[in-house]
């Protein structure tokens, strides 16, 4: 398991669920695979690029090859594509390391510039799934043939994926499990990594992108391209949340 | 060893070393601040805690009788004080802060706390455990020079 990269530019995308009708990335991912070429930029899919929870195999086989060609172009130009499992692609684990990643790890600690940025896809700090990986993985496969009658579902399981978060994170400050300001599950991973001496930490799964200065670092979500366009460009060891506009 | 703003000490009221005892135990960070030349653990020395460091960094000397030798230099992100830890065993080498450094330490029940909550901790720490017995195992052929006379028998 190689789980160390060195890029001095590199753009951080998660949450594609490319398979999923959901899923509107394709066409937009297409031109910014261009743009990472243009700009000389490595790539990174933090989790959750292909959806295999909730998938329509019709949907998967259109998304796929265009995207396919955006990254061989990339690896074509001598740049790396480095892929990061999340939880609704866990089974292609196996299979994808035979496909045209670079390197296919459970998180990735990038050196660039002088800096040490984590990139990790999250969902193992999400409550619902560390309380019980199975059922939760079960309840996202039922969610799906929701997600098939209403696909804009997902905003609404975001919003209250967040509100739950935050309300979570209010209660345990009162109760004094954690400290006040200690934010919410994901920040409180956050700061456990850049304990670690990490000076960035970069997370998928929650779809909500967001940067939080943390008392020792910077905590970014790069947020989703499941309806969103959100992405981390890492240049040089500086991380930005960027918007992609096509 | 200065400046932790946690650390025990004979000054902090019992209850004020009892939440940092809990922290510990929850896996929360204890951090300690090192100046340069500072001894951070002595070889021979009894203690348990394991060290992650934040920031700065650390020389690994060992003792072997007059001479010291310098086993490495270790940066942020990397860790010592674990075989200590696993073992129960006293230290086997010095460490000594070579600049200005911040480090986490964690006691043995915190560190099953931490790892619950981070659980990429225990493969760090694996992956730094394997490529030194990969290190190990290569200077042991180097030393054999192709003799028989340190073949390892690996009861396992």
């Amino acid at each position: 398991m190689r789980t160390v990269a060195t890029e001095d530019r590199m753009f951080v995308v998660s949450d594609l669920h490319l398979g999923n009708p959901s899923s509107t990335a394709r066409a937009r991912l297409v031109s910014f695979l261009d743009h990472a070429l243009k700009e000389g930029a490595s790539l990174c899919i933090n989790g959750d690029g292909f959806d295999l929870a909730q998938t329509r195999f019709p949907r998967l086989a259109s998304d796929t090859p265009p995207v396919m060609a955006g990254l061989h172009r990339l690896l074509h130009a001598d740049l790396r594509v480095y892929y990061i499992v999340g939880n609704h692609d866990i089974l292609l684990e196996q299979f994808l390391s035979d496909f045209v990643f670079s390197q296919i790890s459970p998180f990735l600690n990038v050196h660039s510039g002088d800096h040490r940025i984590r990139v990790e896809h999250g969902h193992i700090y999400d409550p619902w799934f560390s309380y019980s990986p199975t059922s939760y993985q079960r309840a996202t496969r039922l969610a799906g043939y929701l997600v098939f009658a209403i696909p804009d579902i997902y905003r609404w399981w975001d919003r209250v994926g967040t509100t739950v978060d935050h309300w979570n994170s209010r209660r345990h400050a009162r109760d004094g499990s954690t400290d006040p300001g200690a934010g919410t599950r994901y920040h409180r991973a956050a700061n456990d990594l850049l304990q670690r001496g990490f000076d960035t930490v970069i997370f998928g799964h929650t779809h909500a992108a967001e940067t939080v200065g943390m008392p020792i670092g910077t905590y970014i979500n790069c947020g989703n391209w499941l309806r969103g366009n959100t992405y981390v460009d890492i240049n040089h060891g500086a991380a930005t949340l960027c918007s992609w506009q096509d | 060893m200065t400046g932790g703003a946690s650390r025990p000490g004979p000054g902090r009221s019992p209850l004020e070393r009892m939440a940092t005892a809990g922290r510990r135990v929850q896996g929360d960070a204890v951090t300690r601040h090192a100046d340069p030349g500072e001894l951070i653990v002595a070889q021979g020395d009894d203690d348990a805690n394991m060290f992650i460091i934040q920031s700065g960094g650390v020389e690994v000397r060992r003792h072997v009788g007059e001479q010291v030798v310098v086993l490495g230099r270790l940066q942020r992100g990397d860790f010592f004080g674990e075989m200590s830890l696993l073992e129960s065993q006293p230290r086997t080498a010095d460490v000594v802060a070579i600049e200005p450094t911040v480090l986490v330490e964690l006691s043995a029940g915190a560190l099953l706390f931490r790892i619950r909550r981070d659980p990429t901790l225990a493969v760090e720490m694996l992956q730094k455990l394997s490529g030194r017995i990969r290190n190990l195992n290569a200077a042991l052929a180097d030393v054999a020079g192709g003799s028989n006379s340190l073949l390892v028998h690996d009861d396992i």
